[in-house]
């Protein structure tokens, strides 16, 4: 990398958000980080995720767990709601060259691929341009990145060499973080339906479960089958599995 | 933090940095300490991975000499100067991250460090700075050091050496988990 293209000022910048990546031990330390390089690269919005995955994108069975800087709270809800994940043309991208991408050339290479509602609802979000920086640990099967993005095309190789620099030390402050960072799925599982988890895990019937809880047969097969729903599982011991992998329950 | 450096300085240290994260050899490491030697305005540089016990540094589990003399690197291997060294017992005692050597020799006055000391001087290693990093979980302990026979270190290269000294000692642990297949650190994702 030639550093040497960077003014003083963007340098100073980028050595305060390594050292800030250092020192980096919880959310509100990442949001700080995620808001200084978003202005570093003059982006309007930003966002952070943590997913297991591979070569075909990101798992089925994990959903990412996102740390967000300013992106749409309404996006989110889609975004998750809808598993956008797995059609995000930036993520497939991420777990198969990691590293920093900008969105246009990324949108260009998975052209046909990527489904017009996407395309359409990152628009209407104002997620157009942007440039994505990202780490993929294969022998953890993890990767992370981190969006930062805006209405207007703004961005250029320039602020992908910024990312390309950055994207490590932001993966080991977030992936430092992971387990403090509050996956999406754990605000769709209400109260009732992790209590109804945690009796599954124990074992217990739906008959017993439902004297547990003091609740009718038919509305903890009811809880049981939301769950299916929400976690995407098969059965309500794929959804406990999926549960303790996403730390929903203890 | 950065305000404090040149366009010059803020290049090189981010080349550093960026050398010391894709780094995994030893001959890399050295070669990244005499890059930070020159930056440090220092002659001679040196770093070393060791495990801390009741008394100090218990056991040296790695060197990478950058261009400490090597007479005074068999002498300090042969008399086993780690258990004596001030700059070494100041760091395992404080765990303090980087410190000038002139601070560090108030602590120690007695004859033997005096005596070391007088050595170290023989050649060329009077005064200096040392950054170093200690792992509670491990109980181990990295130093980089960066010595000259003329006191030319400031606040400023302390800052630099403040700096480099956590991405030094992540290179170095993984150089040293590498070649013993152990893991030293918490192993992130």
């Amino acid at each position: 990398m030639d550093f040497k293209k960077f003014s003083k000022k963007e340098l100073m910048q980028i050595l305060d958000i390594i050292q800030y990546t250092l020192a980096c031990k919880d959310e509100f330390d990442l949001k700080l980080i995620l808001e200084l390089t978003k202005t570093l690269v003059c982006a309007d919005l930003s966002i952070s995720a943590i997913a297991k995955g591979g070569k075909e994108g990101v798992s089925s069975s994990c959903a990412p767990k996102i740390l967000n800087g300013n992106y749409p709270d309404e996006w989110l809800k889609i975004y998750g709601n809808e598993k956008l994940y797995f059609v995000d043309p930036t993520i497939w991208h991420n777990f198969q060259h990691p590293g920093a991408q900008l969105w246009d050339e990324t949108y260009g290479l998975y052209g046909g691929k990527v489904p017009q509602r996407f395309i359409s609802l990152s628009s209407d979000f104002g997620l157009c341009h942007g440039v994505s920086g990202g780490y993929y640990n294969s022998k953890s099967g993890t990767g992370t990145i981190f969006g930062f993005g805006a209405k207007r095309k703004w961005c250029d190789q320039y602020h992908k060499d910024i990312m390309s620099i950055l994207a490590p030390h932001l993966h080991q402050a977030l992936a430092r973080i992971s387990s403090l960072v509050e996956s999406p799925l754990s605000k769709s599982i209400s109260k009732r339906e992790k209590e109804v988890l945690y009796w599954i895990r124990e074992g217990k019937t739906n008959w017993e479960i439902s004297q547990i809880l003091k609740i009718s047969e038919c509305t903890v097969k009811f809880h049981v089958q939301n769950i299916e729903n929400k976690l995407n599982a098969v059965n309500k011991h794929h959804a406990v599995a999926i549960a303790l992998e996403n730390e929903l329950i203890n | 933090m950065s305000k404090d450096f040149c366009k010059n300085e803020l290049i090189t240290i981010l080349e550093i940095i960026e050398s010391a994260r894709i780094c995994g050899t030893e001959a890399c490491l050295q070669q990244l300490i005499i890059q930070a030697k020159e930056l440090l305005n220092a002659d001679y540089c040196i770093c070393g991975l060791g495990k801390t016990g009741a008394n100090g540094l218990s056991e040296v589990l790695m060197i990478a000499n950058g261009d400490y003399p090597a007479e005074w690197l068999n002498l300090y291997k042969t008399e086993e100067l780690h258990k004596v060294d001030p700059i070494v017992k100041h760091h395992c005692q404080f765990s303090s991250m980087t410190q000038f050597w002139s601070d560090s020799f108030r602590s120690y006055a007695d004859e033997i460090s005096k005596k070391f000391l007088n050595d170290a001087s023989d050649f060329g290693l009077r005064y200096g700075i040392t950054g170093g990093v200690y792992v509670p979980e491990t109980k181990n302990i990295s130093l980089f050091s960066f010595a000259s026979n003329h006191n030319r270190f400031s606040v400023h290269h302390k800052k630099i050496a403040d700096i480099l000294t956590l991405h030094f000692h992540k290179t170095l642990v993984q150089i040293y988990e590498s070649k013993n297949m152990t893991e030293l650190s918490p192993q992130y994702l």
